[in-house]
C-alpha cells in the first residue's frame, strides 16, 4: 500500500530529472539548429539572389568595350612601365621640352613612399593593405556573408589598395612648355600622381641673366594592382546591391583621361610666367 | 453484533481512488510523454543539423560563384575602378597652381625656386625662393600671398639684397614657405 502512494512523486521526480538532465538541454540544442537553419536559409536565398544580380552585371560588362579598355590602361595589372615611359617622351617632345635622367624606383617605393595617399598599398604591412588600415587580425570582423568560412575575405583587403612604382626625371623647358607638359602629365593614359615638384629658373652670373629655360625636377606615382582571381565578398555586394559599375568613376576617368587639351594660357592679368 | 462506522471524509475517500492502478498509468504516462518528447528533440534536433549542414555546403558553392572566372573579373573591373574614383577624386593639377598663382604674384617680384610637395591628405607644401624690386614690393607681395585663397599657413623665411647685374641694385631676394590646402591642386 505504501509502495503505491510513492508510484506517483516518484515518476514526477523522475520526469523532473529527465527534463532538466536531458530534454532541456536537447530542447536548447534544437533551438539553436532551428535558429541557425533559419538564419543559414536566408544567408543563401540572399547569395542566391546576390549572384542572380551578379549574373546580371556580368552581361552589362561584356558590353563596356571602351571602359575596360580605358581602366585596363589607366589601372594596369602589372608594373610594366614601358608603354607610360614611351608616352612621357611622347608628351615632353610635343611639348618641346627636353627630358632626362628618367628613374624607375622599386614598386611602393613611388615617388612619396611615406606621403602616400591611403589608397596606395604599404610595402611595410605586406602586400593588399592599405596605409593604414587594420590587418585581416586586428580587424577580427569576418565578412558580413559567410564569415571566416570564406577565404574571399583575404581579397577583400586586397582589393582596397593599389601599388605604386616611382618614376623621377628631369625636365627643361620653357615657362610655357612646362605649363603645356605638366597638363600632359595630368591626363595621361596611365594614372599618375605627381608628388614632387621643383622649378628653377637659374642663377644670373657674371652679368648674364638667367635664361629662359626652366628645370623641372619631378617624382610622381604610377599604379598597377595585380588581377584578384578571387572575388571579393563585400565588393560582390555592393555590387550586386547597386546592379550596376561604378557609374562616377568612369564618369571621372573619362573626365580626366579624355580632359580636351587647351593651350597654356599666359596671360598678363593672371596667368603670369612666374619666373619672369 | 458489530457495526462498521466509516470515520474518513468523502475528500479522503476520494484520494483512495487516486492511487493503484489509475496512478500507475499516470506515472507511466508522464515518463512515456517525457522520454517521447526527448526522442523528438533528438530526432529533429539531429534533422535540423543535417539540414544545417546541406544549407552550408550550398552556401560555400554560392559563394564560391563569385570566384568563378566570368564573375571574378567583374568584382576585379569594379574594384579598379573603386581604387580609381579614389585617385582621381585626389587628382593634383599642378598647372592649375601655378596658374592660380600667378594672380598672387605680384608684376615686381620674380621667383628663381619653386618647390612643391604633397602629402598624403592631398595638402600640399610650396616652398618659394625668389626676388622683389624692392622691400615696398614684397611687403605688399607677403601680404597678396596671404590672401591666396588655398592657403593654410605662410612663413616668411628670410629676406636679403641680392647682388644685381652690371652694378645696378639687384631688388630683394627672399625665401618663404606655403602650406595649401587639398583643394590649391584642384581645378
Amino acid at each position: 500500500m505504501k509502495l503505491k502512494v510513492l508510484i506517483l512523486p516518484l515518476s514526477l521526480v523522475v520526469a523532473v530529472a529527465l527534463a532538466i538532465f536531458f530534454v532541456k538541454p536537447s530542447f536548447s540544442e534544437f533551438m539553436a539548429a532551428r535558429s541557425e537553419l533559419k538564419e543559414k536559409t536566408a544567408l543563401l536565398e540572399n547569395l542566391k539572389s546576390q549572384n542572380q544580380k551578379l549574373q546580371n552585371v556580368k552581361s552589362k560588362w561584356d558590353s563596356l568595350g571602351e571602359e575596360q579598355t580605358l581602366v585596363a590602361t589607366a589601372l594596369p595589372e602589372t608594373e610594366s612601365v614601358d608603354a607610360y615611359i614611351s608616352e612621357l617622351f611622347s608628351k615632353a617632345a610635343r611639348s618641346g621640352i627636353l627630358l632626362s635622367d628618367v628613374k624607375i624606383e622599386q614598386a611602393n617605393q613611388g615617388a612619396g613612399a611615406a606621403t602616400s595617399p591611403a589608397y596606395v598599398c604599404s610595402a611595410a604591412s605586406g602586400e593588399g593593405l592599405p596605409q593604414g588600415a587594420p590587418s585581416p587580425e586586428e580587424a577580427g570582423s569576418p565578412d558580413a556573408i559567410g564569415g571566416g568560412e570564406n577565404p574571399a575575405g583575404q581579397a577583400t583587403v586586397s582589393a582596397n589598395c593599389l601599388k605604386a612604382t616611382g618614376i623621377s626625371m628631369t625636365a627643361k623647358g620653357t615657362w610655357e612648355q612646362m605649363l603645356d607638359f605638366f597638363k600632359y602629365l595630368e591626363d595621361m593614359n596611365r594614372i599618375s600622381e605627381t608628388g614632387l615638384l621643383g622649378l628653377d629658373s637659374g642663377t644670373e652670373s657674371a652679368g648674364q641673366p638667367a635664361s629662359d629655360l626652366l628645370t623641372a625636377s619631378i617624382s610622381l606615382d604610377i599604379f598597377f594592382k595585380p588581377a584578384d582571381s578571387k572575388g571579393s565578398v563585400a565588393l560582390a555586394q555592393e555590387l550586386a546591391a547597386r546592379g550596376n559599375f561604378n557609374q562616377k568613376a568612369i564618369e571621372k576617368m573619362k573626365t580626366l583621361i579624355y580632359a580636351p587639351y587647351n593651350m597654356p594660357a599666359v596671360s598678363p592679368g593672371s596667368e603670369r610666367n612666374l619666373f619672369k | 453484533m458489530t457495526t462498521n462506522i466509516n470515520f474518513s471524509s468523502p475528500q479522503e475517500a476520494e484520494k483512495e481512488s487516486f492511487s493503484g492502478k489509475p496512478v500507475l498509468i499516470l506515472s507511466v504516462g508522464v515518463l512515456a510523454a517525457i522520454v517521447a518528447s526527448l526522442l523528438v528533440l533528438n530526432f529533429l534536433g539531429k534533422k535540423y543539423a543535417a539540414d544545417n549542414q546541406g544549407i552550408a555546403s550550398q552556401i560555400t558553392l554560392e559563394q564560391n560563384k563569385i570566384n568563378e572566372e566570368g564573375l571574378a573579373d567583374v568584382l576585379d573591373f569594379e574594384g579598379r575602378l573603386n581604387l580609381l574614383e579614389r585617385v582621381a577624386d585626389g587628382h593634383g593639377y599642378w598647372d592649375g597652381l601655378l596658374k592660380k598663382m600667378g594672380a598672387y604674384l605680384l608684376p615686381e617680384v620674380k621667383l628663381t625656386k619653386f618647390s612643391g610637395t604633397r602629402n598624403a591628405d592631398g595638402s600640399g607644401l610650396i616652398e618659394l625662393s625668389g626676388t622683389a624690386v624692392n622691400l615696398d614690393a614684397l611687403s605688399r607681395e607677403l601680404i597678396l600671398l596671404k590672401s591666396f585663397p588655398d592657403l593654410a599657413s605662410l612663413e616668411f623665411k628670410e629676406a636679403g639684397e641680392s647682388a644685381g647685374q652690371n652694378g645696378q641694385p639687384g631688388g630683394i631676394s627672399f625665401d618663404a614657405s606655403l602650406k595649401v590646402d587639398e583643394s590649391a591642386f584642384q581645378k
